[in-house]
C-alpha cells in the first residue's frame, strides 16, 4: 500500500459509515416493533408488525394492485401539480414585479393561504362532483402555494444592480424579463417547485378521501373501512417513502440545474 | 465647435427622510473627445453620483449633462459604464455576458465579441462561468461587455477599488492599452491618486458635503508613465498637498 491510497481509502469507508448511520435508527425501530409484536405486547387490531405489513405489500404487489394505485396517485399528483405549478408561477410573476397587483390581491390571497387542502375537499365535491376534477384541484392548491410564494420572492429579489446594467444597455422589458429576471429567480423557482411537488404528493391522501376507488390515498381509507390496517400502514409508508425518493430526486436536479451557484 | 461632453452647473440633493443632502454643487466640466479625465475625491464627496448623472442613471436637481450638445436624460448607448463590481450574470457564460451588451443581436455578432475577448485578453476563457474566473478577470469580462457596442464615452466608477494591488496595476496597464486603441472618451472615478496620476491627462479633485470642482490638474506625461519619475512625483505630491490642505482647515475650524 502506498501513501497517497491511505488516506482514500478511509474516506471510502467513511463514506459507507455515513451511508449506514442514515440506516441504523429506521432498522433499530423495526427490528423492536417486530420483536414487541411478536412478544404479544402490541395491540395487532390496530398496530400490525412490519412483517404483516411487509406481507400486505407483497400481496398488492402481486396483484397488481399496487401498481394500479401508483399510477392512478401518480398520474393525479402529476396534472394537479402541472396545474398549481403553472398558475402559482403565472400569478408570482405578477406579485414579484407589479407591486399594484400585489397591493390588490394581497388581502384575497391573505385570506385563501392559511386554509388547508383537506378544508377544501368537501367544497370542491360540491363544485365540481366526485370525479378527477375536484381530486385534481385540491392537489393542484397544494402546489399553487409554496410555487407561488417562491416565484413571487425570487422575481422580487432580482438585484438591482443588474437591471442597472440592463437599464444602461437599453434592453427592452421582456429581454430583461427573459434574460435577467427569470434566471435569477431560478433558485427560488426550483426551491418553489420542489416543495410544491411534495406538498402535491401529500394533498394526494386528502385528495383521494373524495369517493376514489383507486390511489395510494384510497389504500388507507380503504384499510380503515375494512379494518384492515396493515393496509393503512402500506399506504402510508409509500406516501412517505415516496415522498423521500422525490424529494432526494428533485434536490440533485436542483445542483445540476443551478450550476452557477 | 461644438463641446464633446459637457457638465453645466450640475447640483444634486437627496431628499433623505425630510431632510434635503445637498451632494454636488455647480459642477462644470468640459471634457474632450478622446480625452482621459480621473476625478478623485474621498468617500462620500459625490464623485459617484456625478458619474450616475453622466450615465444618465440618476437625474441632476439641476444643471445638465450633454453629450455632442444632446442632454443625457437617461443612458444612452453611446456612454457605457462599468462599476466596482463587475456586476457579470453569473447564469451566462464569458460569451454571452459579452453578447449581452450588444443592442442589437444578429449572427454576424460573432467576429465582433471575439474581438473584445481578444481586446481584454480573454481568448480561451469563451465559455467558463464568471464563477471560475478571477476578479480581475471578471472585471476584463465587464470591460468588453461595455465596449462591445463601441460607446463613445466609457465611465468608469472605481473599477479596480476590489482588486488586489498586483491585479489592479495590471488592469490599469490594460484599461490605458484600451484608452489607446479605441480612442474612446475616458472618465474614472477613484479615490486612488496614484491611480489618477498613472492614467490621466486632466485630474478632477472634488471637495465634499457638497462635492464641488476644486481644482483641475492638467497632467501632459507622455505614456507610458514610471511611477519613480521625478514629474510623476511632483504630480502626486501637489495632489496629496490640495487634499492634506483642506484636511487641516477642517482641523483647525473644529477647535
Amino acid at each position: 500500500m502506498n501513501k497517497s491510497e491511505r488516506p482514500r481509502r478511509n474516506e471510502k469507508v467513511g463514506q459507507i459509515i455515513d451511508y449506514a448511520l442514515f440506516l441504523v435508527a429506521p432498522l433499530f425501530v423495526i427490528a423492536v416493533w417486530q420483536v414487541l409484536g411478536d412478544g404479544g405486547h402490541l395491540n395487532l387490531s390496530i398496530l400490525p408488525t412490519p412483517q404483516k405489513i411487509m406481507e400486505t405489500m407483497v400481496s398488492y404487489a402481486k396483484s397488481g394492485l399496487l401498481s394500479e394505485h401508483f399510477a392512478s396517485s401518480f398520474s393525479r399528483v402529476g396534472a394537479g401539480f402541472l396545474l398549481g405549478g403553472l398558475t402559482g408561477l403565472i400569478f408570482g410573476t405578477l406579485l414579484g414585479l407589479s407591486p399594484w397587483f400585489n397591493r390588490l390581491s394581497a388581502v384575497i390571497l391573505g385570506v385563501l393561504r392559511p386554509i388547508p387542502m383537506v378544508g377544501l375537499v368537501p367544497l370542491f365535491i360540491l363544485w365540481f362532483g366526485i370525479g378527477e376534477k375536484s381530486k385534481i384541484l385540491v392537489i393542484a392548491v397544494g402546489a399553487l402555494w409554496p410555487v407561488l410564494l417562491n416565484t413571487e420572492q425570487g422575481i422580487r429579489s432580482t438585484d438591482s444592480k443588474y437591471l442597472e446594467v440592463a437599464r444602461l444597455l437599453k434592453k427592452d422589458r421582456f429581454t430583461i424579463l427573459r434574460r435577467i429576471i427569470f434566471p435569477a429567480a431560478v433558485p427560488e423557482l426550483v426551491t418553489g417547485f420542489r416543495l410544491g411537488l411534495s406538498t402535491a404528493w401529500r394533498g394526494v391522501v386528502a385528495a383521494e378521501m373524495i369517493g376514489a376507488t383507486r390511489g395510494v390515498g384510497y389504500i388507507i381509507s380503504y384499510g380503515r373501512e375494512m379494518s384492515l390496517p396493515a393496509a393503512m400502514f402500506l399506504g402510508l409508508l409509500t406516501i412517505g417513502v415516496v415522498g423521500i425518493l422525490i424529494d432526494i430526486l428533485l434536490a440533485r436536479l436542483q445542483n445540476k440545474i443551478i450550476k452557477w451557484a | 465647435m461644438e463641446p464633446f461632453l459637457n457638465i453645466q452647473h450640475v447640483q444634486k440633493t437627496f431628499s433623505l427622510s425630510g431632510s434635503n443632502l445637498e451632494v454636488l454643487r455647480d459642477i462644470d466640466l468640459d471634457i474632450p473627445e478622446g480625452s482621459f479625465y480621473s476625478i478623485v475625491g474621498a468617500s462620500g464627496c459625490g464623485k459617484s453620483t456625478l458619474l450616475r448623472i453622466m450615465a444618465g442613471l440618476e437625474s441632476a436637481t439641476e444643471g445638465s449633462v450633454r453629450l455632442r450638445g444632446r442632454e443625457v436624460k437617461e443612458p444612452t448607448l453611446e456612454i457605457g459604464m462599468i462599476f466596482q463590481e463587475s456586476r457579470l450574470f453569473p447564469w451566462l457564460s464569458v460569451r454571452e455576458n459579452i453578447r449581452f451588451g450588444i443592442f442589437k443581436t444578429s449572427p454576424e455578432d460573432r467576429q465582433q465579441i471575439d474581438e473584445h475577448i481578444k481586446l481584454v485578453g480573454l481568448t480561451g476563457f469563451e465559455t467558463a462561468l464568471p464563477g471560475q474566473l478571477s476578479g480581475g478577470m471578471q472585471q476584463r469580462v465587464s470591460i468588453a461587455r461595455a465596449l462591445v457596442n463601441r460607446p463613445d464615452v466609457l465611465l468608469l466608477d472605481e473599477p479596480f477599488g476590489s482588486l488586489d494591488a498586483f491585479t489592479r496595476i495590471n488592469m490599469q496597464q490594460e484599461i490605458l492599452k484600451i484608452w489607446e486603441q479605441e480612442k474612446t472618451t475616458i472618465v474614472l472615478v477613484t479615490h486612488d491618486i496614484d491611480e489618477a496620476v498613472f492614467l490621466a491627462d486632466h485630474i478632477v479633485l472634488m471637495s465634499r458635503r457638497p462635492g464641488t470642482i476644486k481644482k483641475i490638474v492638467k497632467s501632459d506625461m507622455a505614456h507610458p508613465r514610471k511611477r519613480s519619475s521625478y514629474e510623476y512625483t511632483r504630480l502626486r505630491n501637489e495632489i496629496y498637498q490640495e487634499f492634506f490642505a483642506e484636511f487641516k482647515t477642517d482641523i483647525e475650524y473644529s477647535i
